[in-house]
């Protein structure tokens, strides 16, 4: 089967099943930049982005790959697994090294002299609000990742995430106050990494 | 999106309107973001790494699959179907027969369609007692058939067929005239 542009993910995952090669590497190119985007600003690990995104795309391949059309689309299924991988990419690493705090109270600090929001096109405020972006606490940093960065819709981001539309929406709308609290001009400077855990050696 | 009584709201509100104006620009700002990150992609090691993969699977997959029930069934049922067309032409002389030359035919289709290893081969067509010989205009729209026949058939052809493997299969070719009706056979294997 040659798949044209009209196929859907769930045509092509058929032709998958029936062992099409040329349907597997259609959806994969189609879907590979978020899954890897994803992985990789979430773990923050250009390499276990890789793996993740290798991983969630082998799934597909065996005979049950376990996706149910009456749950969600396949971008959300494809999601829900790099998701959990990336979680326990985060998990495993967390015995290693410091990571930033989950509770947000001890953010990184950015801080830049002029409001970047009046200067959107300069590369500096780009750059601003994406360390921003990264310096969220992992539940807030998903779900602008999800829905803000890879346009997943809110129902898809619930089923990723495993939260109702309502926990979804109202991450969203806190992480955009904190992103909006961090980027406030004349915000005063914080001494930066005040609230990192202290490394825990793995005895 | 502001809807019309909001419009009203941040009219009046200069709070309001400045929050409003401020989550604007953080908008248009994670746009801005979304197109630039958007060349960010895997390695294309990766989408080599899955293609082998997925080609080695699916090699595993179909070297793996069972073979449909029914292809051993329809394979000894066409078998049957040959050898009671066999018999209901052969049972006609009961009486064994010195094999005769082939049809003049037989030789002559080979020769017309140019098939050198059946003119060569020609001879090793048995024709079936009774069998009708063919005019120029039949020979023309002979058809060959291959089919697997049961080794039994060849013992009702004059061959000696031991009785372990009578049962087995054996492949031959058919020589059928535009009537349907079989005219030679020959056995492909002794």
């Amino acid at each position: 089967m040659e798949p044209t542009g009209k196929d859907t993910d769930e045509d092509l995952l058929q032709a998958i099943q029936r062992g099409d090669e040329q349907a597997f590497v259609s959806l994969y190119r189609h879907r590979q930049g978020a899954i890897y985007r994803f992985a990789l600003h979430l773990s923050g690990s250009a390499t276990a982005a890789e793996d993740i995104t290798q991983e969630v795309f082998l799934t597909l391949i065996r005979e049950n790959c376990g996706f149910d059309p009456a749950r969600g689309t396949l971008s959300g299924y494809l999601f829900g697994i790099a998701r959990k991988l990336v979680l326990r990419f985060l998990e495993r690493a967390r015995g290693d090294v410091a990571l930033e705090s989950e509770d947000g109270d001890g953010e990184v600090d950015f801080s830049v002299t002029d409001d970047p929001l009046e200067e959107i096109t300069r590369r500096e405020s780009l750059d601003a609000l994406w360390r921003a972006v990264m310096a969220l606490p992992r539940r807030y940093r998903e779900v602008v990742l999800l829905c803000d960065l890879e346009e997943v819709d809110y129902s898809d981001a619930a089923v990723v995430l495993g939260c109702p539309i309502g926990t979804v929406r109202s991450r969203l709308h806190r992480a955009r106050a904190l992103l909006l609290e961090k980027l406030r001009p004349g915000r005063p400077a914080r001494p930066a990494m005040r609230a990192l855990k202290p490394a825990r050696c793995a005895v | 999106m502001a809807d019309e009584g909001s419009n009203g709201h941040l009219a009046e509100c200069r709070a309001c309107a400045a929050a409003w104006e401020r989550e604007q620009k953080l908008a248009v700002a994670m746009r801005a973001l979304r197109t630039g990150h958007r060349e960010t992609q895997a390695p294309q090691r990766v989408e080599n790494g899955l293609a082998a993969a997925f080609r080695a699977q699916t090699r595993l997959r179909r070297a793996n699959a069972p073979r449909p029930a029914w292809v051993p069934v329809v394979t000894w049922l066409s078998a049957a179907a040959a050898l009671a067309l066999a018999a209901v032409l052969l049972i006609r002389d009961r009486e064994p027969q010195p094999a005769p030359r082939p049809p003049a035919s037989v030789v002559q289709f080979a020769a017309d369609i140019g098939m050198p290893e059946m003119e060569n081969s020609a001879e090793d067509f048995i024709p079936l007692p009774g069998a009708v010989g063919l005019d120029s205009a039949e020979e023309a729209e002979v058809n060959l058939v291959r089919l697997e026949l049961p080794r039994s058939a060849m013992a009702a052809l004059g061959f000696e067929v031991n009785e372990e493997t009578a049962l087995e299969p054996v492949s031959a070719d058919v020589m059928i005239g535009p009537d349907g009706v079989a005219r030679a056979v020959r056995f492909l294997e002794e």
